[in-house]
């Protein structure tokens, strides 16, 4: 029996649980309590690792496996309906899994330019990691709403009580967005289970009979509560509270693996659950991504704060991934997962490029920076290779995803893929706009000690970069384990 | 056979006759030795509780090899000895045993009545069982009765200031009126069908259906004052702020305990589903307490007040599980007593576990308002995480048990046609969310200039149980298969 | 054959250097190991050149690793296997260019070593330019299309690195800024033609046998696209017809023309001209031709897409007459060089758009090794003359002698002898559709009006260039020695002389219809560039067409005589109105800058609308689902501070109902019957 998946999801929780009982009373302490902490992350992010290394092996169109690694215990059974505890890692999960874990690693060890409360902090990390990863691995309908639950106030404490002014109300309204996205999910499970006649809250059962009014209900149920984890268009806005008003290291775990969870949730649900439902209503859901595309592109144009600014990025990326989830063709969704890896990895930098940048020139105004590059010419490096990578650029993690995303949706949907893809310039001139106003042009006096990256910088930045360019220069390793798990998707689509 | 009718008698009563004969005992050594330590009269309790939990365990032996799950009837079935008896039994032994070791922040203040206060706890454990035994109207309102006189006398004795007088007097008028309710629902009844046992009800129901109806709204009206759901639900709040925590914790859960039987008895087994008046009556009433529990507990600005409306909505959301007891959507056999037994222990732990936390603050001097707890994680962490806990179980703050045994309820419901009253058990699940993260929130917020403390003014045994009680919230999410195997076998013989 | 194998090497060995230089300490080392590595591809790139043209008839090589692949289920609408791709193609065009774009990037990164000292950046120059000539190199040795996109986004990036080396300066950041927008936008519309053709031909190269030594044939690769054209004009594509060809003709002509910079899309080159010398050298050299080089690969599409390859002519044509005049009313130095390679590109797309494959390849080629020349002369000008405006220099001839040869040779070829207007013209007199027949002669009388008045233009511009620098006396100037000037040290000449004599050889091989020498035995082509780089299975035998010569010839005397009448700093010119509103347009370069300025405008405002639509409209929803429930528990207000008393009451009133209800019943006043 491997325990394989048990570890990776419940190793941060124990160190959580470790780290409950160690002081903080001085620094060397609040260093203790990081270490722990960090090696809470780092277990779960070898074992990923290493694992994902191996199951890619078995989940190669080679391997032919459905999923690398399962497990599968009988939570309660005697119930209308039998639950599992049941972890599976299929060729979708794997990637984002890694991705996953790398943002923590690196939020873990941007903890330590956190001072104050610093053990709470890190066991609300920890826990939401543990959270984080349990929704990827759940295969069972039960513990996936429970992980999901658990999501909800780790994130809340996490954005209220570090963020600054507006914090607040930014984490009020991610609890009341989240609690609905919840509760859109507990009823689309309850559908499932009443009106399918599940006997069993198994995800991977195969649901015949549904009534066509239930499948519809049950489908736009889910899409509205992942669209609302995802941050679309007209549900984007608790995000972009959040995203500005939290801790950096806060803001970058929201952005790097909040968001894709949501798209992760569509595929694995809206997608597979109610197939018919979900192909018949695509042309709304391509019609979301290209609002949301250029929304965000526009939207961005006009932020002068700088996260505030990024959010309006991850709503354009995210809308990439939705016309991919409207498209429904495999080549899309294989795009898809990849370009949530770019857009996870991508984005993170951003924030926590921009959040070095704040914590020097003490201001969020994009218009009150500018000419740090003559001091921080690295920090300016990572800003354009981040960027880069969202953009899309070759032998980054974004171009794959991109190209792929692109060339599976154009038979479905010409002309919407036609505006997203024009709507890639919007990001590129935002992106480079920024880098312009906060970077480019003459030093100004009040910058002038302003100090380029630190180590602790390099080590939070260092392990993102790496993945960028693995995720872009080894995407032949990655895609047939991504087509494999998306087989599935795409069977059920096709009625089979 | 009278030998053998004498033994059944003794067995049947045994768990009840050990508590009773203890709580004597308990009197008698106060009477005897006044000035004895509370210590002492604490212990003797405990061993009451243990006998009868063992008497308990002595009937499941018997039940093994019984395939009906009923061990006996006695009074012409009047009073049945079955799984749900053992199961309700056992709940409110176990209820009763927390309680006493972590009742001494309770008694602390009146040693010389503590004997008192054991021997009432006793006594309303033993109508608490009696109540799930009875099938017969005499025996139900003889122990609603008595269980409220215990409790309103148990409330009445722990009181610190005036203000504990005046909870317990409204405690008392409101508990009279619902049992007066009661008594003339069933007074219908007979009138109309001329037997106090309620197979005979169900049986000749269609003789006045217009009494009948009247009757049984009553009773079902009355008996959701024990359970302390709309309409008869202030007293829940009063004591929860008036009487010390220790105590409070009692009263509610085991009037909880008591109500939850009661109603399972009166409407599922009693008058079954011949009898259609409570199965559109319940789900109204359970309608309208969800809602004004939880929107209420949004409003609250004091703890205990905020964990009193918790648990009223929790008790309304056990409505649920007692609708859905004919059959589910296809065939199946619903769920629902299955998940209304596992929630009302659920339900009844999470109860004692907050108060129990709460008793702890009130040791340490930590005053009742929110703003007092505002910050309670710098000044204490394990006091601010079992408080979180506890709370977060009560609120159905996912993925606790509490959360867990809502997803149970609800899905039976909706299993059984009861679609929109699910929908509206979700709605209320999410204000009581909102309002128990934003109390959370406070415990986690700047403590300002507050001074650190430590929970080490409470005895270390209540403590320990009191954390104990706390992390079942967690544990039974683990465990949630044994306690439904334990609840499927206790609803088996009400369905 | 094997020896195509060093070919990996032409883009990798950049790439090597690009990526050594960062490990190295102290900047001129770094910059000197990424020179030595691009000599190094230099050498690779002449070699397999050579090979090449020993073997001109042998079939085309190709070299392959897989990027990715999947296989995606959905057979009916895609290929059965997504095989994406990446390697090096051995054609006569692509070493052509490889070997000339290798040249290129090492003549001016070796001038770069001694220009750019003491600028801003000079470490990311070569880093930047190194990795530039990886895409560059792998974009013209590309196998397929999906490795042509890699290495043509790859580019616009590289070149952003470059544009912003000066990057304290605000000025160029945003020029630099609006070029990458600009540039990708054609990215964009050659990611469209990439997806576009995959779509169309995918299933089509399924039923392809794959060619040797492969496993499928790869739907992305020029040969499959070729054959699927082919095979949609007789119908036997499914789903595809002259119209899909037309659409994906124009996409792929429109990142064309972004690239090569045609009339609309000349911004980014005119904002690269702010940029240090080598870099824009770098640009119009070995970036823009890229341009007509992806029409000459995907020209089987455009031949095929019914009424394009006049319309590019046209375009061509308009875009070469437009940059040439702009380029004749600008002062800047570097502006002027910007708008001649435009016009120069200009010329070739002409000569493409009127079916002559070879000789507008040529032009490119050409304008590789002639734009590379004009750029280190004007980085040498600007340099000693300290100021880019052509106004304030003079006398060059006799300060500045190279500098002064090289300008002379470039505006020679540019005016004409370059073959660049011979070859633009005598395509439109044949006028030869490659779609087969000739073209109606109303085009193609169209085209030769224009390309004329074009090529005047250009003669003129060149004529003027030349003129105004090296003629006359050095200005003077407050604060600048005049007297003092010397030509550039020695280590920046070399370059030019390369760059000179690497232009007349070109322009050798280029010439028209002769076989210079033959190699042993006449079973190898001789190599003049005709012969060796040509569109379909044989070689179009174009002798010298004595029209268009004369014309080429007349053009460049008219061109130069107009510029000696008006520009000749030693005898007192033609005064041209320049208040006039036609002048102050041409010398606004038709005001396409301003107008990409304008149209940010309504872009902001439509932002401005976005972001107070989302103050206005969504916040407050996610407001009302954040905070509403708190005003939703206000309806329990009042019910809270209820009282005691009245509490009380209201449950003796109840009992006081039950009661009477009782007494009822008893009474049997109820519906109860007592029997």
């Amino acid at each position: 029996m491997s325990v394989i998946l048990s570890t990776i999801v419940w190793a941060p929780l124990l160190f959580a649980l470790v780290a409950l009982f160690l002081p903080e009373r001085d620094d060397d302490e609040r260093a203790r309590v990081r270490t722990v902490a960090l090696g809470g992350a780092g277990v779960s992010f070898f074992v990923t690792t290493f694992f994902a290394i191996l199951g890619q092996i078995g989940l190669g169109q080679g391997g032919g496996l459905a999923s690398a690694y399962q497990e599968n215990h009988t939570w309660f059974s005697n119930f209308l309906f039998q639950a599992h505890y049941d972890l599976a890692a299929d060729g979708i999960t794997l990637p984002l899994l890694v991705v996953v874990t790398t943002v923590f690693g690196c939020a873990m060890f941007h903890s330590w330019k956190i001072h104050e409360r610093v053990r709470l902090y890190v066991i609300l990390v920890l826990l939401l990691e543990t959270a984080v990863n349990g929704v990827l691995c759940a295969s069972d309908f039960v513990l996936f709403v429970a992980f999901w639950g658990l999501l909800l106030l780790p994130m809340y404490l996490l954005i209220r009580v570090w963020g600054g002014d507006g914090a607040r109300r930014a984490a009020a309204w991610f609890a009341g967005f989240h609690v609905l996205s919840l509760v859109l999910i507990i009823a689309t499970v309850a559908i499932i289970i009443v009106e399918a006649g599940a006997r069993s809250s198994d995800m991977s059962a195969n649901l015949t009979t549904f009534s066509i009014t239930a499948e519809t209900v049950g489908f736009w149920l889910s899409f509205a509560a992942f669209a609302i984890a995802m941050a679309i268009f007209p549900v984007h806005t608790w995000m972009i509270e959040a995203q500005a008003k939290a801790s950096p290291g806060v803001a970058t775990i929201l952005s790097g693996t909040m968001l894709l969870l949501g798209a992760y949730g569509m595929m694995r649900i809206s997608l597979v659950v109610f197939p018919v439902p979900a192909h018949y209503y695509s042309f709304a859901i391509t019609g979301l991504a290209v609002v949301g595309a250029f929304w965000g592109g526009i939207g961005a144009l006009r932020q002068d704060e700088l996260r505030r600014f990024i959010g309006y990025m991850n709503v354009t990326q995210m809308s990439l991934v939705l016309l991919a989830v409207g498209a429904q063709t495999s080549v899309a969704l294989v795009g898809a997962v990849l370009l949530l890896a770019g857009q996870s990895i991508g984005s993170a930098m951003l924030t926590l490029v921009s959040g070095a940048v704040e914590e020097r020139t003490r201001t969020t105004s994009i218009r009150a920076m500018g000419g740090l590059v003559t001091q921080a010419p690295r920090l300016a490096g990572f800003w354009l290779v981040a960027a880069a990578s969202v953009i899309g650029v070759p032998l980054l993690a974004g171009f794959t995803g991109d190209f792929m995303v692109f060339a599976g949706s154009f038979p479905e949907h010409r002309i919407a893929t036609v505006l997203v893809m024009a709507s890639v310039i919007l990001t590129t001139a935002g992106l480079l706009w920024v880098a312009n106003r906060v970077f480019f042009g003459p030093v100004r006096d009040q910058f002038v000690r302003v100090r380029d990256v630190t180590l602790l910088d390099l080590t939070v930045l260092f392990p993102l970069v790496g993945a960028a360019v693995l995720f872009g220069v080894r995407a032949g390793a990655v895609v047939p384990v991504i087509a494999n798990g998306v087989l599935e998707i795409t069977t059920r689509i096709s009625g089979g | 056979m009278p030998p053998d009718f004498a033994r059944a008698m003794t067995v049947a009563l045994l768990p009840e006759a050990m508590l009773v004969g203890i709580a004597l005992v308990s009197v008698l050594v106060a009477l005897l030795r006044p000035g004895l330590r509370p210590d002492i009269h604490r212990w003797i309790a405990c061993i009451g509780l243990v006998g009868s939990l063992g008497a308990c365990g002595l009937v499941l032996l018997g039940l093994r090899n019984v395939r009906s799950g009923v061990a006996i009837t006695v009074w012409n079935g009047g009073f049945v000895v079955d799984s749900f008896a053992m199961f309700i039994a056992i709940l409110a032994c176990v209820t009763a045993l927390c309680t006493c070791l972590i009742s001494d922040s309770a008694v602390r203040n009146i040693p010389s009545r503590s004997s008192a206060f054991y021997a009432l706890m006793l006594i309303a454990t033993a109508a608490v069982e009696a109540l799930a035994a009875q099938r017969e109207m005499t025996t139900l309102f003889v122990a609603l009765a008595l269980l409220l006189v215990c409790l309103v006398a148990l409330g009445a004795l722990v009181k610190t200031d005036p203000r504990g007088a005046v909870s317990s007097f409204e405690h008392l008028i409101e508990g009279s009126v619902g049992i007066a309710a009661v008594v003339y629902g069933l007074v219908l009844l007979y009138g109309t069908t001329r037997s106090t046992n309620l197979d005979a009800v169900a049986m000749a129901v269609g003789a006045a259906p217009g009494a009948v109806a009247l009757g049984v709204a009553l009773i079902v009206l009355g008996l959701c004052g024990t359970l302390g759901v709309f309409p008869l639900r202030r007293w829940v709040g009063r004591v929860a702020t008036n009487v010390p925590a220790g105590a409070a914790g009692f009263i509610i859960a085991m009037s909880l305990i008591a109500g939850g039987a009661a109603l399972a008895r009166v409407t599922v087994s009693g008058l079954g589903p011949n009898v259609g008046v409570w199965r559109w009556l319940v789900p109204i009433v359970a309608a309208v307490a969800l809602g004004h529990a939880s929107l209420s507990s949004l409003r609250e600005t004091t703890v205990s007040r905020l964990i009193g409306q918790l648990v009223s909505a929790q008790a309304a959301m056990l409505l649920l599980g007692l609708l859905a007891f004919a059959n589910g959507s296809r065939g199946l056999p619903a769920y629902g007593m299955t998940a209304f037994l596992g929630s009302l222990g659920v339900t009844a732990i999470a109860t004692l576990a907050a108060f129990g936390v709460l008793a702890m603050l009130q040791v340490a001097g930590i005053g009742d308002a929110i703003d007092d707890v505002r910050g309670l994680a710098h000044r204490s962490a394990p006091a601010a995480l079992l408080m979180t806990v506890a709370v977060g179980t009560l609120a159905g703050v996912p993925p606790l048990a509490g959360f867990l045994t809502r997803v149970l309820l609800i899905s039976s419901a909706a299993d059984t046609h009861y679609g929109w009253l699910a929908i509206l058990a979700v709605g209320a699940t999410v204000l009581t969310l909102i309002a128990a993260l934003r109390f959370v929130a406070t415990l986690y917020d700047d403590a300002g200039d507050a001074v650190p403390f430590t929970l080490g003014a409470t005895p270390l045994v209540s403590r320990i149980v009191a954390g104990a009680a706390c992390l079942a919230g967690v544990g039974l999410v683990l465990l949630i298969q044994p306690l439904l195997a334990v609840a499927t076998a206790g609803a088996g013989t009400l369905r | 054959m094997a020896i195509y194998n060093a070919a990996w090497a032409i883009p990798l060995l950049p790439l090597l250097g690009a990526l050594g230089s960062l490990g190295v300490e102290g900047q001129r080392r770094a910059a000197q190991l990424c020179v030595v590595f691009s000599g190094l591809s230099f050498v690779a790139a002449a070699i397999v050149l050579g090979v090449r043209l020993t073997h001109a008839t042998g079939a085309s090589f190709d070299s392959l690793l897989t990027f990715f692949a999947m296989t995606p289920p959905e057979g009916a609408t895609f290929a059965t296997q997504f095989q994406a791709q990446v390697g090096v193609h051995v054609d006569a065009l692509s070493t052509s260019f490889a070997a000339a774009i290798a040249f290129a990037t090492l003549v001016i990164q070796s001038y770069a070593v001694n220009a750019m000292r003491g600028e801003s950046g000079y470490r990311r120059f070569f880093c930047g330019s190194s990795v530039l000539a990886f895409c560059t190199t792998g974009f013209v040795l590309s196998p397929n299309l999906f490795d042509s996109l890699i290495m043509w986004v790859g580019a616009s990036a590289s070149l952003y690195v470059l544009l912003t080396l000066s990057w304290q300066r605000a000025e160029p950041a945003r020029r630099a800024m609006r070029a990458m927008v600009i540039l990708t936008a054609g990215d964009i519309a050659l990611t469209l033609g990439v997806v576009f053709a995959w779509i169309k031909f995918g299933v089509f190269s399924s039923l392809l046998s794959p060619p040797s030594g492969q496993t499928i044939a790869d739907p992305f690769s020029f040969d499959v696209v070729s054959k699927g054209v082919v095979a949609t004009l007789h119908r036997t594509v499914a789903g595809t017809g002259p119209r899909a060809i037309l659409v994906m003709g124009i996409v792929f002509l429109v990142a064309a023309a972004v690239r090569s910079v045609q009339f609309p899309f000349t911004t980014w080159l005119t904002d690269a001209a702010s940029s240090a010398a080598p870099v824009l050298a770098l640009a119009s050299a070995t970036v823009a031709p890229l341009g007509i080089f992806l029409v000459a690969r995907i020209y089987p599409v455009v031949a095929h897409a019914p009424r394009a390859l006049p319309v590019l002519a046209l375009v061509g044509g308009l875009s070469a007459v437009l940059t040439a005049a702009t380029g004749i009313a600008q002062r800047s130095i570097t502006r002027i060089a910007a708008c001649a390679v435009a016009s120069e590109l200009g010329l070739g797309m002409v000569a493409l758009g009127m079916g002559g494959y070879g000789p507008g390849v040529f032009i490119a080629l050409t304008s590789v090794f002639t734009s590379t020349l004009l750029l280190l002369a004007v980085g040498n000008l600007v340099r000693v003359y300290r100021t880019d405006d052509i106004t304030e220099m003079g006398g060059a001839w006799t300060k500045l002698r190279t500098t002064s040869v090289a300008l002379g040779v470039w505006a020679l070829l540019a005016g004409g002898i370059g073959f660049g207007t011979y070859y633009a013209l005598a395509s439109a007199l044949s006028g030869i559709d490659p779609a087969g027949g000739v073209f109606s002669a109303s085009e193609r009388v169209v085209v030769i009006i224009v390309t004329i008045i074009a090529a005047v233009l250009v003669a003129l511009l060149a004529g003027r260039l030349l003129l105004s620098v090296t003629t006359g006396a050095v200005t003077r100037r407050r604060g600048f020695q005049h007297d003092r000037i010397a030509d550039v040290e020695n280590a920046m000449r070399r370059p030019v002389w390369f760059a000179i004599a690497a232009a007349a050889v070109c322009v050798l091989v280029g010439l028209p219809g002769v076989e210079i020498f033959s190699f042993g035995s006449g079973a190898n082509a001789a190599p003049t560039f005709m012969r060796f780089v040509f569109y379909g299975l044989h070689h179009q035998a174009i002798g010298i067409d004595g029209i268009a010569l004369l014309i080429a010839l007349l053009v460049l005397a008219c061109g130069f005589g107009a510029a000696y009448l008006l520009f000749n700093p030693a005898r007192t010119r033609v005064v041209i109105a320049t208040g006039a509103w036609p002048w102050r347009a041409v010398s606004e370069g038709f005001y396409v800058e301003r107008l990409t300025e304008l149209a940010a405008q309504p872009l902001l405002a439509i932002a401005a609308g976005v972001s107070s639509f989302d103050e206005q409209v969504t916040a407050p929803i996610a407001a009302s689902v954040g905070e509403s429930v708190d005003e939703a528990a206000g309806v329990l207000g009042a019910y809270r501070n209820a009282r005691f008393a009245r509490y009380l009451a209201g449950s003796v009133v109840v009992v006081a109902i039950l009661a009477l209800l009782s007494v009822l019943a008893a009474t049997g006043h109820l519906w109860v019957h007592l029997t």
